[in-house]
């Protein structure tokens, strides 16, 4: 059968019908629009105008000088993001930690909501669930305090590596590379929980059917989450992955805040902390707000890509 | 784009985002007062004035930020209370604040920042302490007097005597040789570091307490290897600090380490040819090091005091970990006596810093000023301002016993008698109707009138045995005996003070590659006391701190030098 009609057959048939039916529409759906209108008024005030403070990006601003008054210096502050090897390694960092983060904060919460979905015993499976989601609240000031006691030469971790495995104690904080394992495990172990919530929700709203018709066919537990579970979810996974690509380079202001130091300045030091030292300490607005907006573009464009090809490749519409 | 498109364009843009906040600013009445004409006769006053106070009502008009330290009661606030009603009745001053701000997340700043962006009429007075770019641009707009000309003519000799103290305070304020505000006064040596040792590890070790650096290493080399703690275990370390900061900081301290050879990092030096100089890269800086990278090697300072800031370096002195910490005076208040809580027995005692090979010792100063107060070049009496901080500074300061601040600021407020005469103070709140209130903060220059040596003297002078005479001597002997101790030994080193020399806002170069040459300090420096790079690394790192931008900024800062020594 050929499925694909034609358009006119479908498309009412005259102009005055089409005119019609969206006057119909816009009656029907004013008071919706109505009650719309609100957000809409504050994205734009508060979204929208305030992007035209993007221009600072370019000048070598001054706050008591303003928009108007301050001097335009083109692209300089891009240049010398680009330029300087320190700025490039920042950006470096910042990348490698995020997209780390980004893999393991898409696949952790998958795998413990599969796992947590096999358990019958509901009370359990309740209190754990709600036992992992409960870092996802705890500030990072209070847990970078709590992981540098954890991870310091004569910290608990330290002391049971140390028995079991005989080595010297581990300089978690100390030393670049552990420093970033640290930075993506410790991340991935706050957010996990929280992460899980949403598949654990769409996994909830399988139809039953489908596992039924499965176990009929002869089909284990296994076979069922490979032939149904996964691919039930798959729609929701490109959802998370495609929104969490927007922070690629949101590689976690205040965990990294709190943890770092001098000694892993060279892996560690990422976009927003550079930001934050250059912008609010040493009040470099311009080339802040230039970074920024590099960042903001970067994440945008990644978004659009990553929608394209949901749509393209799994003819999936997130929006 | 052309420069004519451009213009309209960001002004607009500029409206537009402005337009909210500027609304929410109180509107700019610069209510100029009502006395009529100045008394021109002796050139003093610029209004009628009789028996200490004016004649006719004078205005102040300012702006304040209300701490969370500030506290009302009596349904009383900034606009209206003790303070306002006693200028008013002292002096005939009518106190008028533009607006009053909140101060939270640097509300204050913030404000004044939009106050000075969309060109309001600024308020008589405006005492800022706080960022220096901000006073700065303050100073830049133009709006101000020649505060230095008011303060020459106007400020009585108490006044002068505590600015005196310390010249140096003025520096931060001038332009083209004039004095453009005038520094608020804080107490002096108020950070600068003593050494605190465990007194009972001490005996235990039997040592005596180090006076030089080979005394020092061998009192650490017995704290780390004979065990003071007397609990079995090799888990002690000899010296607190913590600078995942900076080397030279507040508690915690390590920059007296490189005092022993004659250099101060993290701050601008003066070297011996009058120039300024960045303390990390001098010379002896290397020798400090060294220093440092061999005591973190045989385990006298915590392996992770590069990850430790200046409280959580503290927190194994408490913990009965650590035998030598240094630090402020006030170290006595909080946070050693935890020690003794934490350990039975534990006995702690101040020290003079010890001394280098050299016979040196140094260590970081404590600016005596933190902010200042600007005086509108519109306002109509400026000598009101100086009426009411002269008056401060005469009875307020060093109160003698015929002040009327003898007991505090205001009865009822800082003090309270009780039915029998007794005095009630802070430690007596829940005695006084309403509750101890610190009216003094009320002022216009935040803290009332601080000569800025007073409080560390006196100390001395107590602990050398004076008895207490004024009341402010009084109050300053109920202190923790330690504590005037302590005082006592900042004191008697205070001829090894190293100020920090440049005190203007950050120099061009310094916003532009201040963070980059930052960042290379502190990797450098901690990958070398670490021992993971080499000491010689010191040399090349210093020719790249001077290559990428920390020559440039030594010169502006010595231009800056040049234009206000």
């Amino acid at each position: 059968m050929n499925r694909s009609t034609p358009p006119s057959t479908r498309k009412p048939s005259s102009p005055t019908g089409l005119r019609q039916r969206r006057r119909g529409n816009w009656r029907r759906t004013i008071a919706l629009d109505g009650m719309v209108l609100p957000a809409l008024i504050l994205t734009i005030i508060f979204a929208y105008i305030p992007m035209v403070g993007i221009v600072i990006a370019f000048q070598d601003f001054k706050p008591w000088l303003g928009f108007g008054q301050s001097n335009w210096v083109g692209l300089d502050h891009f240049q010398y993001l680009f330029s300087t090897p320190e700025n490039l390694q920042v950006v470096w960092n910042t990348l490698i930690i995020a997209s780390m983060k980004l893999v393991g904060g898409l696949i952790a919460p998958l795998v413990f909501a599969l796992l947590l979905n096999e358990i019958r015993l509901s009370a359990f499976k309740r209190s754990v669930q709600t036992l992992v989601y409960l870092p996802h609240f705890l500030s990072w000031v209070i847990l970078g305090g709590i992981l540098l006691d954890m991870l310091s030469m004569k910290g608990l971790v330290n002391q049971v590596l140390v028995a079991l495995f005989n080595i010297d104690p581990i300089f978690f904080l100390g030393d670049g590379n552990w420093f970033r394992f640290v930075v993506v495990v410790s991340d991935i172990w706050k957010e996990f929980g929280f992460g899980a919530i949403i598949f654990l929700a769409s996994l909830a709203g399988i139809n039953p059917a489908l596992y039924e018709a499965a176990e009929v066919d002869g089909a284990g537990r296994w076979q069922q989450t490979l032939a149904i579970t996964i691919p039930s979810l798959i729609p929701i996974m490109i959802v998370v992955g495609t929104l969490s690509l927007g922070n690629i380079l949101n590689a976690g202001f205040d965990q990294i805040f709190n943890l770092y130091n001098g000694l892993v300045y060279d892996k560690g030091d990422i976009i927003d902390t550079f930001v934050y030292r250059v912008g609010l300490v040493d009040g470099q607005f311009g080339f802040s707000a230039a970074v920024g907006l590099f960042k903001s573009v970067v994440g945008f464009v990644l978004i659009v890509a990553a929608y394209r090809m949901a749509y393209k490749f799994a003819n999936y519409r997130i929006f | 784009m052309s420069n004519k498109l451009k213009k309209p364009l960001a002004v607009l843009m500029a409206s537009t985002m402005l337009a909210g906040a500027l609304s929410a600013c109180a509107s700019s009445d610069n209510n100029t007062n009502d006395t009529g004409s100045a008394n021109e006769g002796d050139g003093f006053y610029s209004a009628p004035f009789e028996d200490g106070k004016y004649t006719e009502p004078v205005t102040i008009s300012t702006v304040f930020p209300i701490t969370s330290s500030i506290k009302f009661k009596n349904g009383e606030n900034i606009e209206d209370n003790v303070h306002t009603r006693w200028a008013k009745e002292r002096f005939n001053i009518d106190i008028k604040y533009l607006w009053t701000v909140s101060e939270q997340n640097n509300a204050y700043e913030t404000k004044l920042r939009l106050m000075l962006t969309s060109g309001q009429k600024m308020p008589d007075i405006i005492a800022f302490r706080g960022a220096r770019s901000l006073t700065s641009d303050l100073i830049e707009s133009g709006q101000f007097a020649d505060a230095g000309e008011l303060f020459d003519k106007y400020a009585s000799d108490t006044y002068k005597a505590a600015m005196a103290e310390d010249p140096s305070v003025w520096n931060p304020y001038i332009r083209d040789g004039k004095r453009m505000a005038i520094p608020i006064l804080e107490n002096a040596y108020n950070n600068d570091p003593v050494m605190y040792i465990r007194e009972d590890w001490l005996q235990k070790v039997g040592l005596e307490a180090p006076t030089t650096l080979d005394e020092l290493e061998t009192v650490m080399d017995a704290f780390v290897n004979q065990d003071p703690d007397g609990n079995g275990q090799d888990d002690t370390i000899a010296l607190s600090i913590g600078f995942k900061n900076d080397l030279n900081t507040w508690m915690s301290d390590a920059g007296w380490i490189f005092g022993m050879f004659g250099a101060m990092p993290n701050q601008w030096n003066l070297t011996d040819e009058g120039k300024l100089q960045w303390g990390t890269i001098q010379p002896e800086i290397k020798e400090g090091l060294a220093r440092m990278k061999d005591w973190m090697a045989k385990g006298y300072i915590d392996k992770e005091a590069g990850l430790h800031d200046e409280p959580k370096a503290a927190e194994a002195f408490t913990a009965g970990k650590s035998g030598i910490i240094v630090g402020p005076y006030w170290m006595t208040g909080w946070p050693l006596p935890d020690v003794k809580q934490n350990v039975p027995g534990a006995e702690y005692k101040a020290y003079p810093l010890p001394a280098g090979p050299d016979g040196k010792v140094g260590r970081h100063g404590t600016p005596t000023s933190t902010g200042a107060i600007l005086i509108n070049k519109d306002m109509k009496n400026k000598d009101a301002f100086f009426v009411y901080q002269n008056y401060l500074y005469e009875n307020w300061a060093n109160p003698s016993a015929d002040s009327e601040f003898e007991y505090g600021f205001a009865e009822g407020y800082d003090y309270d008698f009780g039915p029998n005469g007794e005095i009630y103070r802070e430690q007596d709140s829940d005695k006084i109707p309403g509750g101890w209130i610190d009216a003094i903060r009320y002022t216009l220059g935040f803290d009332g009138a601080i000569i800025p040596s007073l409080r560390l003297n006196t100390l001395a002078e107590l602990a050398d045995g004076k008895e207490p005479e004024t009341l402010y001597e009084e109050t300053l002997a109920q202190s923790i005996p330690e504590q005037i101790r302590a005082a006592k030994i900042v004191i008697d080193q205070k001829d090894t003070t190293m100020m920090t020399m440049f005190s203007g806002a950050p120099t061009k170069t310094m916003l532009s590659k201040g963070d980059m040459l930052d960042k290379l300090e502190k990797e450098v420096i901690n990958k070398i006391i670490y021992g993971s790079t080499p000491l010689d690394d010191f040399d090349s790192f210093v020719e790249r701190y001077l290559s990428s931008g920390g020559e440039d900024i030594t010169k502006e800062v010595n231009e800056w030098y040049d234009s206000v020594k």
